[in-house]
């Protein structure tokens, strides 16, 4: 029973211990993560983590907690211990009976209370503080503040020192000659204004056009440096115990150092890389703006968009450049406009430019056409990048040429129904069956009499293509003749359009409509009478042909019927009639159009014997040389790539003529490396070694043999003299075959 | 019968026999004075075969059944436990010997009467020592690893080095990489659990030489299980003179003068402009009119491509010079096609057509591809020879004429896989139909070797053709190569060299033109798979072939004596006994 009481004091020692422990945990776990995203070394962060929780620890003293110390605070936190928790940790023999009666008591409180009792440490605050140090050591991580903090750091860190290798090998007990400083310095072009940066690494990546510095100093006089690139040598100046070179980065390529000690043994760096970086013509956006925009001309003509313009270093200009088209077909005419935007800020790397183009501005009629596009300059010197944006259209639509299409289809207002076509009087007739319902009785006979009507007035007139009599009783012809009088002012006769845009397209092919039109007011003749030669038989007057004829002859007689449902009230059975009669006349239409077939020329063929007759004595011969073949281009390569196996197989030295050869091979890999730098790189400063160092190992060649093969390109299949052994038996029996066959 | 009977003690068998016939005369002539008469036949049988078993003693008969003891197996690289085991259970006391490259074991296998070998079997070297005896080849088991290897020893620059092969019992997931000596994987193929798999490897080349790659196994993490070194030669390009003669410019000569001037051949293009007025385009090459064809003006060129017309309506004389070209020097024609051509049945051309209406042609080389065709197909003549293929029929074939060849193609418009972008197809075909029907160069010598490796310190055989006369061949150390001249064939030379170390080796001829040969010596661990199938496949052939007449005359083993002296004991018991039982 003692021994439960004193276990549970215990217990809440051990766990207020360990709660002690995870707090100084959490502030030094959280503090090492942003010591390690500011210094970006882990064995900061280490040290950190260490440093703090021993500092922590040491403050906190979780060791040190007693027993006396947790009774003390049961005592309290709990009232109904009644300051009695102490006689836990006594030994039972040395309590009073009271004492052991009240230990008796409280046992059962302490077993309750301890449970809701919580040690005396504030981890909450401690995990919070970890949350945020966590949340600050992301964000600084995500936006890289610190990032370029260390660039114009001279002292360069030990990945980055030039390191030399002797060319030939050192004679012992020289010293040679080390780097004490080395600096690079990029002056961007002026209009960038962009600072020079100083920097140590040796790779140089800069715009193009940039001024490149390099300074080196080394511990201990040197006879020459030079910078080797490519095939050409650049020598740096002594200036001040450093030496001193610079030049203008033009051309992406790969440079190297090479200097000369006081012995005269001389020492190669490794590869730089020198990247230039092209300066990228600007960016133009266009917002709130279709690519294509019609006006009416009633609408307000305005085009109103946002132009996003960004440049890597700067936009000098933007404009617009507009051309507006007048006109159609071979008179169309152009003229084109500058607009310029209210204010351009030079300079600036992005801009966004508002622009309202008023078309009535630029004095655009119905039927004008433009088009535009922007033009954005950057800031480069000495010649400026310049981009366009994609052409934008802009309409006012023109509804004049549209507007007599649809007073010809639309006549039904101006001119009685006479002429409506089968197409129209199917419509109508659906028309009049769907609003049946909603018609009186009579008003609907009247509809349906008034479409027999004009079913008769088409009849007959598809009849005078037959050579039917045109006075058939009903004057349509008059009427029509009225409704002309009427129109006489038009110089377009609507009554013709109308005629010739429905049912009987290809009329005008078939009859001089003109001529048919006028003549019709003046003496109401026959309208076919200058085509027909035959009067006395009408069915010899026709223009059509015998199945055509019959097919328009069935057309009238489905019209018959058609008009004769009409005239019955019972437009439903009408409709079979009209479509089948529709369908006849659109095949009429169609069997009447003309092709023309069209015909190539096929030149008779022209015998040999015959070509050229004549005298030839002017004909000349022709010569021609070409030297087609353009050699190969990485002979060196390739003669290296031998030239290695042979040195390897037969384990010879490299001599000065494989240098040499090396030399060249590096040479043509350069100008493949340019574009790939990443593949090439290590090969081309494999080759670089060998050219210069005297001494080589196998595993050095077979890595520059195995670059060069991967960089050679493939060879393009040819073909190729093949050789073959010949003796007198083969002779004899090729000869036997012959004979034999 | 009685005569093949055969005595150990054969130089006695006179002696022996008159004196048996005494002491027999003494039995019969013993039981005759005898008084018991009545059992002297019996007595005088049984007194004979105790005479001869006697007799028997002395002279040692051999007899057949002897055989089955002088067998022994011979032990070779690779035998498997097993079916030694279950062979000396069949026969027992079979000796078996262990096999030792290149040691003579002769007088070992006179004792034998029959041979028995287990294993991969034994080198070719050694199989003078197994002619004309009894043996039987049992082979070993088929060896894990690769078991078939084909490459090209010398390719020409250009052309991609195929590795191809099988490989017997793969790994899950292994991989074949082709590389090169630095490590730089080229190729590869993963494994999968088929028994004997095919697998192909292919590299482009891009460089003349003398190369050593290795062929590697890797697990499927990537650790390298085996590496065998692939040698193979790359020798550069040998440039072409050809000669383009067209009655009239067309696309298709057009694109094949370009190509073949782009890739540096000497190309002249004869162009006819009128009668006997002619365009002439020289490309890489010197200015050199053609007027006529004469043999002195051809001998310069290694293929006259000619157009179907001009081809038909040449001169007598100019074809007779053409036809003296390709006969004696080995000229090549291609005939560019028309379809005249075809309907023509030119004796020039020595190659006949049939229609076929088919007008599409596929090729083998290229299964996706689609080439115009004439509607024509190669009629099955004597001597036509393919050079490509549809998938079923030929489409371009030529036929021999003596040393140089003549050919045409049922393929038209081929330049419009140019035009289709399909510039590798296009090249492909040109330079196999170009590559066969041109002139060879002819050799002064010719190398072969039989082995495909060349180990250190072993026997490799090598054949030389040449046209010299006394040809000498030297070892880079300088030391000379007896040679063996055939008997009929005066140019054909063989001989055996043993290459004292590993990697290019390299034997000349001591002649003005420096003719050597490269070959490739390896150190006996690489390769061991496919040597020891490459032994198997010898020894099968070779063993398969000796006969097994020669058993009955090596059956001469004696009978035991210890039943001729039971027996002449028995018989000598009962001549004692018998007077004894009855002496009454």
């Amino acid at each position: 029973m003692s021994n439960q009481g004193q276990d549970i004091i215990m217990g809440f020692k051990r766990r207020w211990q360990l709660l002690l422990v995870a707090e100084v945990a959490l502030y030094s776990l959280g503090l090492a993560l942003l010591v390690f995203v500011l210094s970006n070394s882990s064995s900061a962060a280490l040290c950190c983590l260490i440093l703090v929780s021993m500092l922590l620890l040491l403050f906190k003293k979780p060791w040190q907690l007693s027993a006396d110390r947790v009774s003390v605070f049961l005592d309290e936190e709990l009232t109904s211990m009644e300051n009695s928790t102490g006689l836990f940790l006594v030994p039972e023999a040395q309590l009073s009976d009271l004492a052991l009666l009240q230990r008796y008591k409280v046992a059962q409180a302490l077993k309750t209370g301890i449970s809701n009792l919580k040690p005396k440490v504030n981890l909450t605050r401690a995990f919070l503080v970890f949350l945020a140090l966590l949340t600050a050591a992301f964000l600084l991580h995500y936006f890289d503040v610190f990032e370029n903090s260390n660039t114009a750091n001279s002292n360069p860190s030990a990945k980055e020192v030039i390191v030399f290798q002797a060319v030939d090998s050192v004679i012992e007990g020289i010293r040679p000659p080390r780097i004490k400083q080395q600096m690079l310095r990029i002056n961007y072009p002026a209009y960038t204004r962009l600072a020079a940066k100083t920097t140590s690494n040796m790779n140089i990546k800069a715009l193009e056009g940039s001024q490149i510095y390099w300074s080196i100093q080394f511990d201990s006089p040197v006879e020459t440096v030079f910078i080797e690139k490519g095939a050409e040598n650049l020598p740096l100046k002594l200036n001040d115990a450093a030496y001193l070179s610079n030049t203008k980065l033009l051309a992406s390529g790969f440079y190297n150092f090479k200097f000369t000690d006081v012995t005269g043994a001389s020492y190669l760096s490794e590869l730089y890389a020198l990247e230039v970086v092209k300066d990228e013509a600007p960016k133009i956006e266009i917002q709130q703006l279709k690519q294509f925009s019609t006006f009416d001309i009633t609408d307000r003509k305005i085009l109103k968009f946002n132009a996003l313009i960004s440049d890597d270093y700067g936009i000098s200009d933007a404009y617009i450049i507009a051309t507006v088209t007048k006109g159609a077909g071979e008179a169309v005419k152009f003229r084109e406009e500058r607009l310029s935007f209210e204010a351009i800020d030079t300079g600036s790397k992005k801009l966004n430019l508002h622009k309202t183009i008023d078309l009535d501005a630029l004095q655009m009629d119905v039927g004008d056409e433009l088009y535009f596009y922007i033009e954005a300059h950057d800031v480069k010197k000495p010649k400026a990048n310049r981009r366009r944006s994609e052409t934008f259209f802009a309409v006012i639509r023109d509804t004049v040429s549209n507007q007599i299409a649809v007073e010809g289809t639309m006549g039904a207002d101006l001119m009685p129904d006479y002429f409506r076509s089968q197409r129209q009087l199917i419509i109508d007739t659906e028309k009049l069956i769907a609003d049946r319902n909603t018609l009186l009785k009579n008003e609907f006979n009247a509809i349906s009499n008034a479409l027999g009507y004009d079913q008769k007035a088409l009849r007959l007139k598809y009849g005078e293509f037959m050579g039917d009599e045109a006075d058939s009783g009903i004057k349509v012809s008059q009427e029509i003749e009225f409704i002309e009088q009427e129109n006489q002012n038009d110089e377009n006769d609507p009554l013709a359009e109308y005629t010739h845009d429905h049912d009987s397209d290809n009329e005008h092919n078939l009859v001089d409509h003109e001529h048919n039109e006028e003549s019709l007011p003046e003496e109401m003749k026959d309208p076919l009478h200058d085509y027909l030669h035959n009067h006395d038989d009408p069915e010899e007057s026709t223009l059509f042909t015998q199945s055509l004829k019959s097919k328009l002859r069935q057309a009238m007689t489905e019209m018959w019927d058609a008009e004769l449902q009409l005239r019955l009230y019972t437009p439903e059975k009408s409709l079979p009639y009209q479509y089948r009669a529709l369908k006849l006349i659109q095949e009429i239409k169609n069997s009447a159009r003309i092709y023309v077939h069209r015909i190539g020329f096929d030149p008779p063929p022209i015998k040999e014997e015959k070509r050229l007759t004549g005298a030839i004595d002017d004909v000349e011969m022709l010569q021609k040389i070409e030297e087609r073949y353009q050699g190969d281009n990485f002979i060196a390569m390739r003669e290296s790539v031998r030239r290695i196996a042979e040195i390897i197989a037969k384990k010879r030295a490299v001599g000065a003529t494989d240098r040499k050869l090396f030399a060249n091979a590096g040479n043509e890999l350069a100008a493949l490396a340019i574009e790939k730098p990443a593949s090439y790189l290590n090969t081309l400063q494999g080759l670089k070694w060998v050219s210069e160092k005297k001494q080589t190992s196998v595993q050095q060649l077979l890595a520059v043999q195995s670059g060069l093969m991967k960089a050679l390109p493939k060879i393009a299949t040819s073909p190729n003299k093949e050789r073959m052994f010949q003796d007198e038996i083969n002779t004899l029996m090729l000869k036997e075959l012959e004979i034999n066959d | 019968m009685i005569d093949s009977i055969l005595f150990q003690n054969s130089n006695l068998v006179w002696p022996v026999t008159l004196i048996a016939l005494a002491v027999w005369a003494v039995f019969v002539w013993k039981e005759w004075s005898k008084p018991l008469k009545n059992r002297f036949y019996l007595t005088s049988l049984i007194s004979l075969i105790t005479v001869l078993s006697f007799v028997m003693l002395a002279l040692k008969p051999l007899s057949e059944n002897a055989v089955q003891k002088n067998t022994a197996v011979l032990l070779t690289n690779g035998f498997s436990e097993n079916r030694l085991d279950s062979l000396k259970n069949k026969m027992k006391g079979i000796k078996s010997i262990d096999y030792q490259k290149n040691v003579p074991f002769v007088e070992a296998l006179d004792a034998i009467s029959s041979l028995f070998v287990l294993g991969d079997g034994v080198q070719s070297y050694d199989f003078w020592q197994f002619k004309n005896r009894s043996i039987t080849y049992l082979g070993g088991d088929l060896p894990e690893g690769i078991v078939a290897l084909k490459y090209t020893k010398e390719s020409v620059l250009g052309e991609d080095l195929i590795v191809s092969g099988s490989y017997h019992k793969a790994k899950a997931k292994h991989r074949l990489v082709l590389q090169d000596r630095n490590g730089q994987g080229l190729d590869s193929i993963v494994l999968n659990l088929e028994q004997t798999q095919p697998f192909k490897l292919s590299i482009a080349l891009k460089s003349p030489g003398r190369f050593v790659f290795d062929l590697l196994e890797k697990d499927s993490l990537g650790e390298k299980i085996s590496s065998e070194p692939v040698a193979f030669k790359v020798v550069d390009r040998r440039k072409l003179k050809i000669l383009l003669i067209n009655g009239f410019p067309t696309f298709e000569t057009k694109y094949l003068k370009n190509y073949l001037a782009e890739m540096g051949h000497e190309v002249v293009v004869r162009s006819q402009i009128t009668r006997g007025r002619y365009k002439f385009e020289y490309f890489n090459t010197e200015k050199r009119p053609m007027y006529r064809l004469g043999e002195k003006e051809l001998s310069n060129f290694d293929l006259l491509v000619i157009d179907a017309t001009s081809f038909l309506n040449l001169s007598l004389a100019n074809w007779s010079s053409i036809e003296k070209s390709v006969k004696n020097m080995g000229l090549g024609v291609f005939v560019q096609p028309e379809p005249n051509l075809f309907v023509s049945a030119s004796e020039r051309l020595g190659l006949k057509f049939e229609r076929d209406k088919v007008t599409k042609a596929s090729w083998s080389e290229f299964p996706k591809l689609t080439l115009e065709k004439f509607p024509f197909q190669f009629e099955a003549i004597h001597g036509l020879e393919e050079i490509h293929r549809d998938l079923k029929n030929h489409s371009t074939g030529y036929k021999r004429m003596e040393k140089g060849r003549v050919g045409t193609t049922l393929i038209q418009n081929t330049y419009q896989l140019q035009l289709n972008g399909k510039m590798e197809a296009y090249r492909r075909f040109w330079s196999e139909l170009i590559n066969r029907l041109s002139k060879q160069e002819e050799l002064t010598t010719e190398w072969e070797i039989e082995d495909s490796f060349g180990l250190v310190n072993q026997p490799l055989d090598f054949k030389l053709r040449t046209a010299i006369e006394k040809p000498e061949v030297y070892t880079t150390h300088e030391s000379q190569i007896a040679l063996k001249q055939d008997v009929d064939m005066p140019s054909f030379w063989s001989g055996t060299i043993y290459p004292d170390r590993q990697g290019w080796n390299q034997i000349r001829l001591k002649t003005k033109f420096q003719d050597s040969l490269d070959f490739f010596v390896l150190d006996s661990i690489h390769w061991q798979t496919l040597r020891a199938k490459n032994v198997q496949k010898e020894n099968e052939r070779y063993f398969s072939g000796t006969i097994k007449e020669q058993n009955k005359t090596l059956s001469s083993a004696p009978i035991p004596s210890l039943w001729f002296f039971l027996l002449g004991l028995v018989g000598l018991g009962y001549l004692w006994v018998h007077p004894k039982l009855f002496k009454n």
